[in-house]
């Protein structure tokens, strides 16, 4: 099979198995004695059917787009990084601080508050970073303990150094204008940092297929030892490809607070995104350029559950089991896409050890 | 001696035995190589279906029984797409406790939204004759209900399993280096498999001991984290049976603690007084063990400084008052510090979260 | 591989975005979420987004029925606490006069909340937000519908957003009232404090019954714990035990599905402790629960029902104390009855502002 069909195939898996995870939601809806095609109907409308909507559905597409990049580059590494939800969180957090306690005109301002976010969720990884590289920590590990430590930082901040001043509700100040990214659709969620992320997918497909570095992360996680060989400091590579991962993140946390309607910095703004981007790049199979209609499903899929619920009276646990299917329908279904890739040549070198996980 | 009496330790073990199940379950999965993001997903279809069974059969073993098949179920579809189709672990995880939690929830409303709350009766304690009565340790270790003690036993079966038995053994390699496992002729997958399902079935007899063991009672999402947790705890004992114990024990402990502190103005002595005691024994444990020369000095050095202040607060007595989030930070912490040999050795195994493989396809 | 996906990517979006700007109707007939296809400023850009079942929004002045109400709820609708209550009061008023409800619940975070309001704004002409959680949100989300009525409970207005109303509920002052006869029934001089999230209403709760207890008898002992959260009754049981072996005897706890939790650790403990719950009374769930520091949330979403439809929503805050004992009261079970005067007296001299509460409660 050639590369373009290959391509086609894993997009009608992919696709095909979240159609078929709505299909089941679909049946139980049914059978449980609700009306499946209004819930269908809603679920489109919430997501595509207005431009407030198609708008709503664009921003959540950012963060989506921004994590599923990082774990691509992370993965190119050979390295798993499941702490996003932390990253964004800390990235977030630094984001707000910025905006928050410097005073500066417009688009500096948001500079420099989007770069204190990408360098908070580098920094967070950071610790995961040198742990491995230092103590030869299992970064899967490492990264997930601290997602539960920055939910509890970012819990701390809400309530505490950060809060608004009239104390009353767990949430910081207003971020000020000057520190927002500008909409792009008015009285939408939808802003320029959209731009911003679709430049992160041409930057990163640069990166690892267009520099040297980019190919020096591909040579270590395809084969460290001859990586190594061939003069490539691959820990500091490593940790490199780490750091970017965790910087994307924080850059999608930084948006979220910066780009996003929330005017202010509370509990939880992170929302999940941090788990459901590495879905995202799962279904884009390790591309840049799949992530963006991958992140497109998935946020079409939040965005319409919504409606779901608020229109045709689903319960949330419906919107919940469905998501959950999908998850799973679309990780399960990629051994249909490993099977057809064993056949071809890779590059594992045999014996080498663990072999490469299914996903590449 | 301030917070720490009879109550807080009673506390301790009953808010340590789910972990303590959970994650033993845990820790077998994790030695063959296979990581259950999905455990809180585990625990929570334990808590709804063993309360559904005794619901139905007024029986609480039955009800229990019934909660881990469901853990087995939930580690069964975990089974069957990570090592068999070689899914990702992490996202497949992830995906069934969504799942778990909207087919629980979605289950629990529709068969008792209509009635009012309800509650079922649930065992009591059995003390054990002569140990309960022991000053201090008595109560809280020797009488608990029956989940209780089995939580205890399941440590000591699984130490057994792990290091006395031929399955125990084939499971290790399965954790470190299945293709020398498989050379050697054992089943990879098959024993991964039978290792995922030991964790569904003890996540579900923890989600049982929530709902039905102690309270009677389901909620919707009632294990708010614990899955978690437990996932901490394997990594903070060092994946190993009595290191997994203590470091349930130790959760449970600073759980019981930090839910006591809050009534005091500011944090009383005694709690620095066992923290330094607390790093004195770690120390003394660290030293006794070999390690290589500098983690040595390092770990002297970190343990004296923390004895020193431990002691030297237990003296001033500040006016200190931490805040919650501090105290529900430190599980995941001390995992971080353990991960990072600060606590002592641990050796993770090298092919957790990694989907086996043959040169060919099997 | 990558040219595909590229290819294709553009593909979709230029169609999505095309078939966005393309028009506004939806697949279905059902009530159109139609946003304006010139993109202006929020307040004239966006057309009217009633329900198309035949209904007009509120307008000033207008006696007007609702044909349907949406309500946003932060937490679960079956949790016997405070998400219940707005829940239960939405059906009843619903059945009362004679709308279609619309609910969503269990809504985690601060994006899906702004969605969730405008979602219902889609298709009800008034919408509810539940808690200070919904605040931002009611901010965000009315300017967008100007011609639907948003009211948020505990929540904030601006003066250049007409359609946006606060009713806000102070769970602090049953609270005190709470705490006055907590100080007359505890012989221990102890009393416990049982909160769950750390969200106002848990604060303010915690310092009135404070100083509720504090006004009565300044030597009793005071203990406040939060469990960390409102639907876990294993750590809720355990915190309970906790103060009940520290010597509490009487237990003020804001738990909503957790509750029990607290109950089960009273009875294992054997010992005469008493508990006093808000929102829900549970005088029949045993001989030790005092009483309850009522919120009927059923009459306070029938209040804003009325309102809406008589088109009387206010323009500022509006505060809830214990002045109408149809929205919040403290009311006392059979067997602790010879407490009434008691409460009758604090309930007047608060409602006479002779007491001074503390900031914020």
């Amino acid at each position: 099979m050639n590369r373009v069909s290959s391509a086609l195939l894993a997009i009608a898996v992919s696709f095909g198995s979240a159609a078929l995870a709505l299909a089941v939601s679909y049946g139980i809806i049914a059978a449980t004695g609700g009306d499946p095609n209004e819930a269908a109907r809603a679920l489109w409308d919430g997501a595509f059917g207005s431009r407030a909507q198609v708008a709503g559905t664009l921003s959540e597409l950012i963060p989506l787009v921004l994590v599923a990049l990082g774990w691509i580059v992370a993965f190119s590494a050979r390295r798993i990084n499941i702490g996003f939800e932390g990253q964004i969180l800390v990235g977030g957090a630094c984001a707000t601080w910025v905006a928050l306690k410097l005073s500066l005109p417009h688009p500096l301002h948001l500079g420099l508050a989007t770069a204190a976010g990408v360098l908070g969720g580098a920094a967070w990884v950071g610790i995961a970073a040198w742990l491995w590289a230092k103590r030869s920590v299992n970064e899967i590990i490492s990264t997930l303990m601290l997602n539960f430590v920055a939910i509890q930082l970012i819990s701390w901040l809400v309530r505490g150094p950060l809060q608004e001043e009239t104390r009353g509700f767990p949430r910081s100040a207003a971020i000020p204008e000057s520190a927002r990214w500008p909409k792009l659709l008015v009285a939408t969620p939808l802003a320029w940092d959209l731009i911003l992320a679709l430049a992160m997918v041409v930057a990163m497909w640069f990166l690892l297929r267009r520099t040297s570095f980019g190919f020096a992360i591909r040579l270590t996680g395809a084969n460290e030892v001859a990586a190594r060989h061939a003069g490539i400091a691959t820990t500091a590579v490593t940790v490199g490809a780490l750091l970017i991962s965790g910087g994307l993140a924080g850059l999608a946390g930084a948006s979220l607070l910066l780009g996003g309607e929330s005017t202010s910095m509370t509990d939880n703004f992170s929302a999940g995104f941090g788990f459901t981007g590495i879905v995202v790049a799962l279904l884009a199979r390790g591309s840049p350029w799949g992530v963006v209609p991958a992140a497109l499903l998935f946020a079409a899929l939040r965005q319409g559950g919504g409606l779901v619920e608020a229109r045709a009276g689903i319960s949330s646990a419906l919107v919940l089991i469905t998501q959950g299917l999908v998850i799973v329908f679309v990780a399960g279904s990629q051994f249909l896409l490993d099977r057809q890739r064993a056949v071809r040549v890779d590059a594992t070198t045999p014996g080498s050890g663990a072999p490469l996980p299914s996903g590449i | 001696m301030g917070p720490f009496d009879t109550a807080w330790l009673a506390s301790m073990v009953l808010l340590s035995v789910p972990l303590l199940l959970a994650a033993t379950g845990e820790l077998i999965s994790e030695r063959g190589g296979v990581l259950n993001i999905g455990l809180e997903g585990m625990m929570l279809s334990g808590a709804f279906f063993s309360f559904l069974g005794v619901y139905l059969w007024h029986n609480v073993p039955l009800g229990v029984l019934t909660g881990m098949g469901a853990g087995v179920v939930v580690a069964l579809i975990m089974a069957l797409l990570c090592v068999r189709l070689r899914s990702d672990q992490i996202v497949v995880g992830v995906g069934l406790n969504l799942l778990a939690l909207g087919v629980t929830t979605f289950t629990f409303r529709e068969i008792f939204a209509t009635q009012a709350e309800v509650r079922l009766d649930y065992p009591q304690p059995i003390a054990i004759p002569g140990l309960s009565e022991l000053p201090v340790v008595g109560r809280p270790l020797f009488q608990q209900t029956l989940l209780g003690y089995l939580s205890f036993v399941a440590v000591g079966a699984a130490w057994f399993v792990l290091y006395r038995t031929s399955f125990g053994l084939s499971l290790r390699a399965a954790g470190e280096s299945p293709a020398a496992a498989d050379t050697a002729g054992a089943s990879v997958n098959r024993i991964r498999t039978i290792g995922t399902c030991v964790a569904g079935a003890l996540a579900g007899a923890a989600g049982a001991y929530l709902s039905v063991g102690r309270l009677g009672i389901f909620n919707e999402g009632m294990t708010g984290g614990r899955g978690f947790l437990a996932l901490a705890a394997v990594i903070f004992g060092g994946w190993r049976p009595l290191g997994v114990m203590a470091a349930a024990l130790v959760f449970g402990a600073a759980d019981a603690l930090q839910l006591r502190l809050q009534s005091y103005e500011s944090i009383p002595r005694e709690v620095w007084l066992v923290m330094a005691m607390v790093a004195a024994a770690a120390l003394v444990v660290a030293r006794l063990r070999r390690g290589d020369r500098d983690t040595s000095v390092a770990v002297t050095i970190v343990g004296g400084a923390v004895v020193a202040v431990g002691v030297a607060l237990f003296v001033i007595g500040p006016e200190w008052h931490f805040p919650p989030q501090l105290w529900l930070t430190m599980p995941y912490v001390l995992a971080l510090l353990a991960l990072g040999g600060l606590v002592g050795r641990v050796h993770m195994p090298s092919a957790l979260a990694t989907p086996y493989r043959r040169g060919e396809d099997t | 591989m990558s040219r595909k996906h590229l290819v294709a990517s553009l593909v979709v979006v230029t169609a999505l975005v095309g078939a966005a700007c393309g028009g506004d109707d939806d697949g279905g007939g059902a009530a159109t979420t139609a946003a304006s296809d010139t993109a202006t400023t929020a307040a004239e850009g966006v057309t009217t987004a009633g329900s198309s079942a035949g209904s007009t929004p509120a307008a000033g002045g207008e006696d007007v029925a609702l044909a349907s109400v949406g309500m946003a709820l932060p937490g679960p609708k079956n949790d016997k606490g405070f998400n219940q209550s707005h829940y239960d009061g939405l059906i009843a008023a619903g059945e009362k006069y004679g709308f279609t409800p619309n609910v969503v619940e269990n809504v985690v975070d601060p994006q899906a909340r702004i969605d969730a309001l405008k979602n219902l704004a889609a298709d009800n002409p008034l919408v509810i937000g539940v808690g200070g959680e919904y605040a931002e949100a009611g901010l965000t989300a009315a300017p967008q519908y100007p011609d639907v009525e948003f009211v948020v409970i505990n929540g904030e207005t601006d003066p250049a957003i007409p359609n946006l109303h606060a009713y806000f509920v102070r769970q602090g002052v049953p609270a005190y009232i709470a705490g006055v006869v907590a100080a007359e029934l505890t012989e221990a001089n102890k009393v416990g404090y049982l909160g769950g999230e750390l969200i106002p209403p848990t604060t303010q709760s915690d310092d009135g019954f404070k100083a509720g207890v504090a006004a009565s008898n300044p030597d009793i002992e005071y203990a406040s714990t939060i469990v960390g959260n409102f639907n876990d009754p294993e750590k809720a049981k355990e915190a309970a035990s906790a103060q009940i072996n520290a010597g509490a005897d009487v237990i003020f706890a804001l738990l909503d599905a957790g509750f029990p939790g607290v109950e089960q650790a009273v009875t294992e403990s054997g010992k005469d402790v008493l508990l006093i719950n808000p929102i829900f009374p549970r005088c029949d769930e045993g001989e030790n629960i005092v009483g309850v520091a009522f919120l009927s949330s059923g009459g306070l979403v029938d209040q804003i029902i009325n309102d809406a439809g008589s088109g009387a929503l206010p323009t500022e805050p509006q505060f809830y104390g214990v002045e109408n004992e149809e929205i919040q009261r403290f009311e006392l079970c059979e067997g602790f009855a010879e407490h009434q005067a008691l409460v009758d007296e604090t309930t007047d001299a608060i409602n006479a502002g002779e007491i001074e509460l503390p900031e914020g409660v």
